[in-house]
């Protein structure tokens, strides 16, 4: 197991609040709601797991149980359980990489007998290779053809966050505001003004 | 400078400003060490960036010294150390790349630059050899990408996504090549969407141009729907294209936070979180898209 320290990416002497902060901030990062759907799902949930883990040791054996334990919430896997149906086996192409399989097994299906799924499926598949306004499209129609159904709603919602570029928002922090730098330089700034004008305003300088 | 992949360089902090320029010299003067100065035409933002990648994603620490530069010897630069591998790497995929895109130009240009580039051709034509034979590999990526383009654009295709996918097919193979497991599926999907960012941003720089000469733009119908619309047409079209932009750079930063990175994080936060919205915002402003407007 890499150190737990570095997996949160806090330093050895970090206070709980800190520690509590940064898995936090990295939990929120590999959510899988910025991920559903899409072919990094895997990965997110490794790194999940990873961070869950570094975490759960860091406060064990710092013996702040009571702390409450922090906010984890458990990346319990969203498999969609869905009925049987003649797709199963081209969601299996398209989980296991085969995207070209999925696209001609999809494409061989008649114009008149595609249903939600197949526009979601097809979607799904466009996504993962990176074709993301084909994507976007499939959704849009498996979601208007079968607007109850979760699945479809939250891939077409991933999208259409990310078009108002909604992951590079919520995930960089900028600190704006007025620092200690900017009040200094804006009093002396201020006293050169006065001073020009011949009054002072800070009479030591 | 050329390239649309750059950092913006207010918000980057000192040091990693001088290793960015590090990365940008070295690649420079392994060019000219290697290929010589007419390969040093190559040299662009977008291959500092494959090269910042790739030596970011390795797992060796590259060494940098002070050294002059021949084209301006009064200041000193930091260089990356000879015989970096992935630098080396950076500058074969450049010959190759610029080789390729030579011979594109020779398709579309007229008469006179025609017989410019016939002048020229025999040099990169030794180059690309040169190159061709130490990576066989990324001659293969970038030569079928290229035939692969030229078809899809013959067919005169309305998709972006099937326009953008040959040459984000052979950034995603130029960026991962050489990885396994989750690096490479992190490095290929991050290759294939700024492959895919580039071309559009591209494709959107060149579009009005693109319309006077009638070359091919997978956006000239849609931007002529938009026209019709009237007075607010380019604003909304603009609009659509952010959205289209937006959406490929999200999901690229979605990869690169899942990356494992040695080097340079901040740098390549910073390109990728406010450098590609600041060329975005470039490309968006000039003053054509205004006489375009007015034209209509």
């Amino acid at each position: 197991m890499r150190n737990p320290y570095e997996v949160l990416g806090v330093s050895e002497n970090a206070s709980d609040e800190e520690i509590r902060r940064a898995y936090r901030e990295l939990a929120r990062k590999y959510s899988s709601d910025n991920f559903s759907g899409g072919p990094l799902t895997d990965i997110s949930h490794k790194k999940m797991k990873e961070i869950d883990e570094a975490y759960d040791y860091i406060i064990l054996n710092r013996g702040s149980r009571s702390g409450g334990g922090g906010s984890r919430q458990g990346s319990s896997n969203n498999q969609y359980t869905s009925s049987f149906s003649d797709y199963s086996d081209i969601r299996e192409k398209i989980k296991s990489g085969r995207y070209d399989d999925a696209h001609t097994l999809l494409d061989g299906i008649p114009k008149q007998s595609r249903t939600a799924e197949w526009y979601y499926l097809k979607g799904s598949a466009q996504y993962r290779q990176g074709w993301l306004e084909e994507a976007a499209k499939n959704f849009n129609t498996a979601c208007s053809m079968d607007p109850g159904n979760e699945e479809y709603r939250a891939a077409l919602n991933n999208i259409n966050n990310s078009r108002s570029g909604g992951y590079r928002t919520t995930s960089q922090q900028t600190n704006k505001g007025c620092s200690g730098c900017d009040i200094c330089s804006g009093l002396i700034c201020a006293d050169c003004c006065c001073e020009c004008l011949g009054g002072d305003l800070i009479p030591c300088c | 400078m050329f390239g649309y992949v750059k950092a913006y360089k207010p918000e980057l902090k000192l040091k990693d400003y001088e290793l960015y320029k590090g990365v940008y010299c070295s690649v420079c003067k392994q060019l000219g060490r290697k290929y010589g100065p007419l390969a040093q035409l190559s040299l662009s933002y977008d291959i500092t960036f494959l090269a910042l990648i790739r030596l970011s994603a390795s797992s060796g620490c590259p060494h940098f010294k002070a050294s002059r530069c021949f084209y301006n010897p009064l200041k000193k630069c930091n260089c990356c150390e000879k015989n970096n591998e992935e630098i080396d790497y950076s500058v074969d995929c450049a010959v190759i790349m610029l080789y390729y895109k030579l011979i594109d130009n020779i398709k579309d240009s007229g008469f006179i630059k025609r017989i410019a580039f016939y002048f020229v051709y025999p040099f990169y034509s030794l180059l690309h050899r040169k190159a061709k034979t130490s990576r066989p590999q990324i001659e293969y990526v970038v030569k079928s990408a290229m035939e692969e383009q030229a078809e899809v654009e013959n067919r005169r295709t309305q998709s972006i996504d099937e326009a953008a996918h040959p040459s984000s097919k052979a950034l995603s193979a130029l960026l991962s090549n050489g990885y396994e497991g989750d690096k490479k599926l992190l490095l290929e999907r991050l290759g294939y969407l700024i492959g895919r960012w580039i071309y559009i941003i591209d494709a959107a720089d060149d579009l009005l141009e693109d319309i006077k000469k009638g070359n091919y733009n997978p956006y000239i119908s849609l931007l002529d729907e938009y026209n019709k619309r009237g007075f607010s047409g380019i604003s909304e079209f603009k609009d659509y294209l952010t959205g289209v932009l937006n959406l490929t750079v999200d999901e690229c930063l979605k990869a690169f936070e899942l990356l494992e990175l040695e080097h340079f994080r901040d740098i390549l936060t910073n390109i990728l979180y406010m450098g590609l919205e600041n060329t975005r915002l470039k490309v968006f402003s000039e003053e054509r898209w205004l006489k375009h407007e007015k034209s209509i």
